[in-house]
């Protein structure tokens, strides 16, 4: 019997499948939205938390995680303090100590960050758990004035290999202070990671000391300088043993000579997301209520059916159904539209992320899966027809009580 | 269902809502195999009587027996399924489901009763159907109408009775299904009518308010004679 209703009620759909299908595209086009939401934020979550992977710990001068975190990892902000070049060392040479990553900052090339650090950088630097920076053009530095440039950076600023740069003193957009006597060459351009690394404009850290130094000399005569740099930004830490973590970063945090701060970054990431994640907290909802509009257009189209649909209903009941199969009749078209509908939105939006995904790859290096639906994802397309079919209560209930009240007499 | 007359109605009342009697019947009986015509004009309650039958409707007080079975004791869903298995309704018009195809209209009666599916044969149910619509003069080029709302309404009447025709029910209730037709249409469709219910033997219960197709039923009552609440009241209701 209910084969039959359902039967019934795909004929139903099917004679008024025009205003059916109106009804199918809404749901369908808010099921994209709302699985569009999902598969982006999970990407933006997995891209935040991808950040920077494989390093044990920051270290910076003390002020707070977050702000460490932002100025070490995101280029965001600026430190109040650095760590000294003899505080560095006797960190690097500890024996627990696998590699370190000396940062520092403080100059930009036309808005974008220029970061001083050392070869160590490209060999160790991990994003998205275990990817390893990669050139799409060019190698490390090898000579003083030598810069790598992120993705980013290359792409808007349209440099080459071999190219000529200026970096200013400071972080505007325009520098009044340009160290143009000291001119960069571009040796180097990474492929795109999705991370801050393709905003950066990388330096070794003694080109930062030499055009920082006060004389400014020749280029010629600066190679043959000591240029070691006083201080450092910051640095990022790798141990030989993860057992060690722990205690090396108390033994920082308490470090007696001077005021420093070691963070754990998958914490502070974990940290900050929870502040910026709300933003895709609010997209979710918004998808929700779309969906919502999608069902109500539905009801709305159902409910505008059922005065027209009186004479059916009394002519079933003719042939012996029970207000109950009239009911079911109502909940299953609510039930039908919400599937049809739902698989028609997991078809779009999978269409969508086809063509989308390796454009946000090249132009925002966000990598969003394909793959399967989550569980989450499965809950949620559930909870889109169960919610349908409640909706459909309503239209079900009124043509329960008509059915019941017309009996067999026929309204035309 | 052996026993009893096809309709026996026992002091029946009906009130919509605590409101006066509509309809107030001592007796009223029709056998088994009878063809009775009951003339009835609009407001005489008619659809009431016709409600009470199907068993859509239950009686203030009295017994409605229908095939030897107390309609008024059933729970509701016990009402429906023997109306589904035993009695067949052919209305004015619009009697046809706008989606379905002629032969699925047909087979709508046998989808709410085991019992209609398996007297018209089961799995050749469309079979049947094919023979009983052809017997109603319905060939096989309505059949391939792609709508039920493309044939003429005497076409569509056919198709209505073949509907509740199949499966061979009991009892057959007709409520105007004449009134829309011409007159030679309405002659050709009583023809066709009556030797289907006598080929089956079903009971018919013939309603209309044109009293000049009496002559043609075994009995003809005037539900006016039988109802003892004026019509006045009832038209008022």
């Amino acid at each position: 019997m209910s084969a039959a209703i359902a039967g019934l009620a795909a004929r139903s759909l099917w004679n008024r499948r025009g205003t059916a299908l109106l009804t199918v595209i809404a749901i369908a086009v808010s099921v994209t939205l709302l699985l569009g939401v999902q598969k982006m934020r999970s990407a933006a979550r997995d891209s935040f938390a991808n950040t920077l992977s494989g390093t044990d710990l920051i270290v910076g001068a003390r002020s707070g995680p977050v702000n460490l975190l932002l100025y070490s990892v995101f280029r965001i902000g600026d430190a109040t303090a650095n760590v000294s070049w003899p505080t560095y060392q006797r960190v690097a040479r500890h024996r627990d100590v696998a590699w370190t990553i000396p940062l520092s900052l403080g100059d930009a090339h036309r808005g974008f960050r220029v970061l001083g650090t050392t070869r160590a950088y490209f060999e160790h630097y991990r994003y998205a758990r275990t990817h390893a920076l990669e050139f799409a053009q060019g190698a490390a530095f090898a000579e003083l004035h030598d810069a790598v440039l992120g993705a980013e950076v290359a792409r808007t600023l349209e440099y080459r290999l071999g190219d000529a740069l200026v970096i200013g003193h400071g972080l505007g957009e325009v520098s009044f202070s340009e160290h143009d006597d000291q001119p960069f060459r571009v040796a180097g351009i990474l492929a795109p990671t999705g991370t801050p690394v393709d905003r950066t404009v990388h330096v070794s850290l003694e080109a930062v000391t030499a055009i920082h130094d006060a004389g400014r000399p020749a280029a010629d005569e600066v190679r043959a300088r000591d240029l070691t740099p006083p201080a450092i930004t910051a640095f990022l830490v790798g141990m030989k043993s993860k057992d060690t973590v722990l205690k090396m970063q108390r033994a920082l945090n308490e470090y007696p000579g001077e005021a420093l701060l070691a963070i754990i970054p998958g914490t502070a990431l974990q940290q900050l997301w929870s502040v910026v994640g709300i933003a895709d907290r609010a997209l979710m909802v918004v998808a929700a209520f779309v969906v919502l509009a999608g069902l109500l257009g539905m009801l709305t189209a159902i409910l505008t059916s059922l005065n027209e649909r009186r004479r059916e209903m009394a002519i079933l009941r003719s042939v012996g159904a029970h207000p109950l199969h009239v009911f079911a009749l109502l909940l299953s078209e609510a039930g039908l539209l919400a599937l049809v509908g739902v698989l028609a939105g997991i078809g779009i939006a999978y269409a969508l992320l086809a063509i989308a995904q390796p454009l946000l790859i090249e132009h925002y290096g966000l990598f969003v899966t394909i793959g399967g639906l989550s569980g989450y994802d499965l809950g949620l397309l559930a909870a889109v027809v169960v919610a349908a079919v409640l909706m459909g209560l309503i239209p079900a209930w009124r043509a329960y009580r008509n059915s019941l009240a017309d009996g067999l007499s026929i309204r035309v | 269902m052996n026993g009893g007359e096809a309709i026996r109605l026992r002091g029946v009342e009906y009130a919509w809502h605590q409101g006066p009697p509509v309809l107030r019947i001592r007796q009223f009986d029709v056998a088994r195999g009878e063809r009775v015509f009951l003339y009835g004009p609009s407001g005489s309650g008619k659809s009431t009587l016709l409600g009470l039958i199907g068993g859509v409707l239950q009686p203030a007080q009295g017994s409605i027996e229908v095939l030897g079975q107390r309609l008024e004791t059933m729970r509701a869903w016990e009402r429906d399924r023997f109306r589904a298995r035993h009695v067949g309704f052919v209305f004015q018009m619009f009697n046809l489901i706008p989606y379905l195809s002629v032969i699925d209209n047909v087979l709508l009666s046998t989808r709410f009763s085991r019992t209609r599916r398996e007297r018209s044969g089961g799995a050749e149910a469309a079979a049947q159907a094919r023979r009983l619509l052809s017997a109603l003069g319905i060939g096989a080029g309505e059949l391939t109408a792609r709508k039920v709302t493309q044939l003429s309404i005497g076409q569509q009447q056919r198709v209505a009775a073949a509907r509740a025709l199949i499966g061979r029910p009991d009892l057959l209730v007709a409520d105007e299904p004449t009134s829309a037709l011409d007159q030679d249409a309405r002659a050709s469709f009583l023809d066709l009518l009556m030797r289907e219910c006598a080929a089956s033997g079903t009971t018919l219960l013939f309603v209309s308010h044109d009293a000049t197709l009496a002559a043609r039923f075994d009995r003809g009552v005037a539900l006016s004679d039988i109802n003892s609440v004026p019509t006045a009241t009832t038209v008022a209701a």
